[in-house]
């Protein structure tokens, strides 16, 4: 099963290290094969630093492509951390 | 004098080395590079996927070995995060899949380009990285080529330790005793080794440039200063003679000085001055202690936000905050709120491309102007201070506003956690960091507000004699007994004393046995300094009076200028202290 959201980061820092951390530990969570695009880049979601090469600071727009049995719910979990800014404080 | 030295750097560990010269040659690794077979492509990976294995095991058994000593052992965080990626290992092993390349080779090309990468992101808190990177291969590929990492374990006794860089993990296999001395190419006081070095008490000298690994052959005689930065190879006769001899003091004297650490700072006549130690990273804390501080006077936060990707979270600094409060309790601890220029902070904290960011949007001027980071700090601090005592400082105040502004976030964040039900201490002090020119000028009117006064000698020199003493054309103007910054000075004493609050430095001028007598006349109550710095200054407040320091004042008062100044206060110093004069103060 494949399922995708697009979503913009908001974060004040962008995909920073931490940011991307925060993103690699709830996609381990997930047997899915989990991927964020930026346009044409691919960044393998459960490496920190593909996430971090992708240079997605704020404003940028990323596609969340999970492919697996829990699909839905890795995608769901992913787009809301990036709603709320991977929790950052600021 | 001494004679030039070979090559100088910056001075990161006081104390004096002599020995051969033990040279990290990391290009001793030579990579092997050959096409394996198809048959051999799951051996090959799965010789990789050990020697990963191998690492980490490794980097753990040192990390835990550092922890249980008390040391640093999150340095190392990083480079456990880039171990455990799963870009690194997949990379690579597509490489030994698909090109047929041995691990090796694969590993190899895996971190050129993920260094290639690195370099090409404009942050240069991400670019950093890359040297977190490099020590895991490097670590990696030497596990695959069945080599001990060659760190600093097997080395003989009484070298001076020659590298590019040192990695913790290097520093962190070091026994005090083993190694004399460290020489790096790279490196700040700030960074990794210097600390270490601090904490282990040998001398250092780091950031040579580059060069230095060719330059040096195993076994040199090497003679090194930490506390002047200077290095020499194979040095004449003439000069190891007189390192020997500085040696010989300095060991002396440290050993001597010592005795001071543990007695109050209290002039013959009866004036007692408080001596507290500046610090950056919480694990100068036990030095500070060593050396007899009575508190930490600065406490820079900077450190806490430099050479991240992101900001630390309030949690994260209420950890470090508690952390310290906790080690020094019951002294105090004065916390500067974040004085960073744009130069320094995560890029989209700060504003980029300010043309002179020394008088740009930095310290309580970026506080207002990004209120929430501000707010952040304040709340992690006031969380902290029911563990200790906690004295905050606002620093680049130059108006009443400013100040103001600091006042009113600190009560606000107050009254939030009090509703939250929040422990904290009852008597968190408020100062300002007086280090503008206008803020000199106004300081009565802020004695009536603040809490102390705490005198920011570095910059409030640079803006009041307009230098910039990082500029090599003008950096011998920057001189902090040129009579307009001591006039200043005293201005900002008087009013502390009319409204009746403390007066501090927590300048570099504190630190200057020379500037003694001057600021005890002042009636300057709390100077802070580096920690190394106590012993000596203590001795010297000891044995003297109030009253001769005035006398030395009063003398000095009418000369024109920083040179003459200097002269007559070197001079009835080294009267009375002829020895720590002669030795202690290398630089005339």
């Amino acid at each position: 099963m494949r399922k995708e959201a697009e979503c913009v980061i908001q974060n004040e820092l962008g995909l920073h290290l931490r940011a991307a951390a925060a993103f690699v530990k709830v996609a381990d969570r997930f047997q899915s094969d989990i991927s964020m695009f930026r346009d044409e880049d691919e960044a393998n979601g459960k490496s920190i630093i593909a996430l971090v090469t992708l240079a997605a600071s704020r404003g940028t727009a990323v596609r969340i492509v999970a492919d697996g049995p829990d699909a839905d719910d890795a995608v769901a979990a992913l787009t809301h951390l990036i709603q709320v800014d991977f929790g950052e404080d600021s | 004098m001494a004679p030039d030295a070979e090559r100088t750097g910056v001075a990161a560990s006081p104390g004096i080395a002599i020995g051969p010269a033990y040279v990290v040659r990391r290009e001793r690794l030579i990579i092997p590079e050959y096409r394996i077979s198809e048959a051999h492509v799951s051996s090959e990976i799965e010789r990789l996927e050990a020697a990963f294995q191998e690492t980490r095991k490794g980097l753990a058994e040192i990390r835990s070995g550092m922890e249980a000593t008390g040391l640093l052992g999150n340095i190392f965080d990083a480079q456990f995060l880039f171990l455990e990626d799963p870009t690194l290992r997949e990379q690579t092993a597509r490489r030994i899949r698909e090109e047929h390349l041995n691990a090796e080779w694969a590993l190899q090309r895996e971190l050129n380009r993920l260094e290639a990468l690195f370099e090409s992101i404009g942050d240069p808190y991400i670019r950093e990285r890359r040297t977190d990177i490099g020590f895991v291969v490097r670590r990696v590929l030497q596990a695959l080529m069945g080599r001990e990492p060659r760190g600093l374990r097997g080395m003989p006794e009484g070298v001076i330790v020659v590298a590019d860089n040192l990695a913790p993990a290097d520093v962190a296999q070091v026994k005090a005793g083993q190694v004399a001395g460290f020489v790096t190419e790279a490196g700040s006081r700030t960074s990794h080794v210097a600390i270490m070095a601090r904490s282990l008490e040998i001398p250092a000298v780091v950031g040579i440039g580059a060069g230095l690994v060719e330059q040096v052959p195993d076994g040199a005689q090497l003679s090194v200063d930490g506390r002047t930065g200077e290095l020499w190879i194979e040095p004449p006769p003439e000069v190891l003679e007189e390192f020997e001899q500085r040696r010989r003091q300095f060991l002396l004297l440290a050993r001597h000085l010592l005795r001071y650490a543990d007695l109050p700072a209290e002039t013959r006549d009866g004036v007692r001055v408080f001596l507290h130690a500046n610090i950056g990273v919480r694990e100068e804390v036990p030095d500070c202690l060593r050396y007899g501080a009575e508190g930490i006077g600065l406490y820079r936060t900077e450190f806490l936000f430099m050479n991240r990707a992101a900001l630390p979270d309030e949690e994260e600094q209420f950890q470090a905050y508690r952390e310290i409060l906790e080690a020094v309790a019951p002294r105090s601890v004065v916390i500067r709120t974040l004085d960073l220029g744009g130069d320094k902070l995560p890029s989209h904290v700060a504003l980029r491309g300010e043309a002179n960011p020394a008088m740009g949007m930095r310290g309580i001027r970026l506080s207002q102007r990004r209120c929430e980071v501000f707010r952040i700090q304040l709340r992690a601090m006031l969380r902290a201070s029911a563990y200790g005592r906690l004295r905050v400082l606002l620093p680049m105040v130059s108006s009443l506003e400013e100040f103001d502004f600091g006042r009113d976030e600190l009560d606000a964040v107050r009254q939030e956690l009090d509703r939250r039900g929040v422990l904290m201490g009852d008597e968190v002090e408020l100062g300002v960091m007086v280090e503008t020119p206008a803020a000199a000028m106004i300081a009565e009117l802020l004695a009536r507000r603040a809490d102390f006064l705490s005198i920011g000698t570095n910059d409030l020199l640079q803006y009041t004699l307009a230098v910039d003493r990082g500029n090599e054309h003008v950096a011998y103007l920057y001189e902090p007994l040129h009579p307009g910054h001591l006039r200043l000075i005293e201005r900002i004493c008087q009013a502390g004393r009319r409204a009746g609050v403390a007066v501090g430095m927590c300048g570099e001028m504190a630190n200057d046995p020379l500037h003694c007598w001057i600021l005890l006349a002042l009636g300057i109550g709390e100077l802070s300094m580096a920690p190394s710095s106590i012993p000596l200054i203590k001795k010297i407040i000891r044995e003297s009076t109030v009253e001769e320091a005035r006398e030395l004042y009063a003398e000095v008062l009418d000369l024109g200028s920083a040179e003459e100044i200097r002269k007559v206060a070197a001079n009835a110093l080294s009267r009375r202290f002829p020895v720590e004069f002669e030795q202690i103060v290398p630089k005339g």
